[in-house]
């Protein structure tokens, strides 16, 4: 995932990418919580100024692909650096790797739609990206409140 | 935004399933009500299999010997479904996990009770209080934890183990009630003391009829009396030299334990007096449920920092009864102990010391000024045992790993040849 943008022609954004996996490696071995997080966030933005700088002809049908990676390795590290007991039931490791897959393809269908939903003629105009605007700021303003509200629950 | 700002739809693509997750791990996160219940058990399988049962219950409290193992089961019930539940017992010191997870982990579902057990060895004596943890609920997506640290107490009383003893120290005088401690004085019993004239009043069955024959006149034979001691254990607990688990007081209360078994078998009063930077005591009686006063009174002895200057008279008057046979178990280690036991053989009683060697404990040191230290300070420590010998004190000393009647018997081959002396 890291190694996308390179791969797909900006050899210039394999640097982020190889500063990404050497955070993730450094941060999962010295169970460093924040050098993962910053290694996540280095490997969304190098994606990020592959899509912004590279000269491109189409959208990047790669994207809910490497969404649902950084959506993996998300996990997966969380996983890794959780502090629990040394030996954990095998039922529950193979539901807890089941549901990680199922995360891993819903996110892949999600993010899918959203592609799609981009696609569709709804037009163009001042009203229109007001809407885009709103339901963005909708998403962030309801994240908030239900973090709030949970912090207080 | 980025994806509105920059025309980039990607970016929306990207950033969705991340949004979609927190919404959704969020929403569907919910404080988990729990129901939480220990018990704490003998572990009578093992018991079994050793062929006998030591460990039960004594007054709500579980009870076990140093070195045997209990079982403590807790039970949890979930109100919801919890996806991920961990649990971790919080154990004192003394106390390891035999069998079992510490800290486990299990999936709860409201009709399925999850029921965790633990199979746990007492390392130490002592009275402890099981049943403190924590729990950390985790929902399905692991956005949101719960921690709760709860206590569900389970007292254990963690007896000594039993040093084996087969001789007991004989009081040098006893007191007036029945006993099994054979006396100076002449009375009833089965211990042939000597014979004497037949005067009125005597007996029959006491003539000595061969003698009597001899002697052409009625000669009868006289015993001695048996009757119970009174036996006070002098615990100092100013100081203590410890080597990791083992310490000079753990065995001092194993040994103290094991003498208050044996003479109160013996159907002698037993007083304790745990003389220290904390003053306890034990007022002396008999009976089986003495012992337990005693033990419970050993497992709260510990050792207590304290500089003020204690003599034995800060001890009361009632706790060092008169013919009373005192077995005093110390290190040697701290002057106000020394000083106080040596008044105590200059009062006049019946003293007896039984040195808690602490010279395992301490190790003489790489440098040269250390060993040479290290020789002094053992020099000394003879100094000091020749000088409770003068007095007529028998001083045993007992080491880690040796028998305890060993020292005992080296108090009596001492009381055999010595004179009785005062300071």
């Amino acid at each position: 995932m890291a190694g996308y943008p390179a791969l797909a022609g900006s050899f210039w954004l394999a640097a982020p990418g190889v500063l990404a996996c050497v955070l993730l490696s450094v941060g999962l071995l010295l169970r460093w919580h924040d050098a993962v997080t910053a290694a996540l966030v280095l490997a969304g933005g190098a994606y990020a100024a592959f899509l912004l700088l590279a000269e491109r002809d189409a959208i990047d049908t790669a994207a809910p692909l490497v969404a649902a990676a950084l959506v993996g390795v998300a996990e997966l590290s969380h996983w890794s650096l959780e502090r629990g007991p040394a030996r954990e039931p095998a039922p529950l490791v193979v539901r807890r790797a089941l549901r990680l897959v199922f995360v891993g393809l819903g996110a892949v269908l999600f993010s899918t739609l959203v592609l799609l939903a981009s696609y569709a003629e709804v037009g163009k105009g001042l009203a229109v990206e007001a809407a885009g605007l709103a339901a963005a700021l909708g998403v962030l303003t309801l994240l908030a409140f239900v973090a709030w509200w949970r912090g207080r629950v | 935004m980025a994806a509105l700002v920059f025309e980039l739809p990607e970016l929306a693509a990207l950033a969705a399933p991340f949004a979609l997750l927190a919404l959704v791990g969020l929403l569907a996160a919910e404080a988990p009500v729990l129901r939480v219940y220990a018990s704490l058990e003998p572990d009578v399988s093992r018991d079994q299999v050793r062929g006998h049962a030591r460990v039960g219950q004594v007054h709500g409290a579980a009870r076990a010997l140093e070195g045997d193992s209990v079982e403590l089961t807790i039970d949890v019930e979930a109100a919801g479904p919890i996806e991920r539940l961990e649990l971790m017992l919080t154990l004192p010191p003394a106390i390891s996990v035999l069998e079992g997870e510490n800290p486990a982990v299990a999936r709860l579902a409201p009709d399925r009770p999850w029921q965790h057990r633990l199979l746990l060895r007492c390392d130490r004596w002592g009275t402890y209080e099981l049943g403190r943890m924590v729990l950390r609920a985790q929902d399905g997506l692991g956005f949101v934890r719960h921690e709760l640290e709860i206590a569900r107490p389970c007292s254990l009383k963690v007896f000594p183990s039993s040093e084996a003893l087969q001789l007991l120290l004989r009081p040098l005088e006893t007191q007036v009630f029945a006993g099994n401690q054979v006396a100076r004085q002449k009375g009833d019993g089965i211990e042939f003391a000597d014979m004497r004239p037949f005067v009125a009043g005597d007996r029959i069955r006491r003539v000595n009829w061969r003698a009597s024959a001899r002697r052409n006149e009625l000669w009868v034979n006289e015993f001695h009396a048996e009757r119970n001691a009174d036996v006070i254990l002098f615990l100092d607990s100013f100081t203590e030299t410890r080597d990791g688990a083992a310490s000079t007081l753990d065995l001092a209360v194993r040994a103290a334990a094991a003498l208050a078994g044996r003479y109160l078998r013996h159907k002698d009063r037993v007083g304790l007096v745990s003389f220290g930077g904390l003053l306890n005591w034990l007022t002396p009686a008999t009976g089986p449920a003495h012992m337990y006063r005693i033990v419970d009174a050993l497992l709260d002895t510990e050792v207590f920092v304290n500089y003020a200057w204690k003599d034995i008279d800060v001890v009361p008057r009632r706790m060092l009864p008169a013919k009373a046979l005192i077995l005093a178990l110390t290190p040697l280690l701290d002057e106000r102990a020394i000083g106080a036991l040596l008044d105590l053989r200059a009062r006049g009683f019946d003293l007896v010391i039984v040195e808690i060697s602490p010279i395992p404990f301490a190790e003489p040191g790489s440098s040269e000024s250390d060993r040479l230290a290290y020789r002094i300070w053992q020099l000394r420590r003879e100094a000091l045992r020749a000088r409770y010998e003068r007095a007529g004190v028998p001083v045993a000393v007992w080491r880690q790993g040796q028998g305890l009647a060993g020292a005992l018997e080296e108090v009596e081959r001492f009381r055999r040849h010595a004179p009785r002396s005062r300071v």
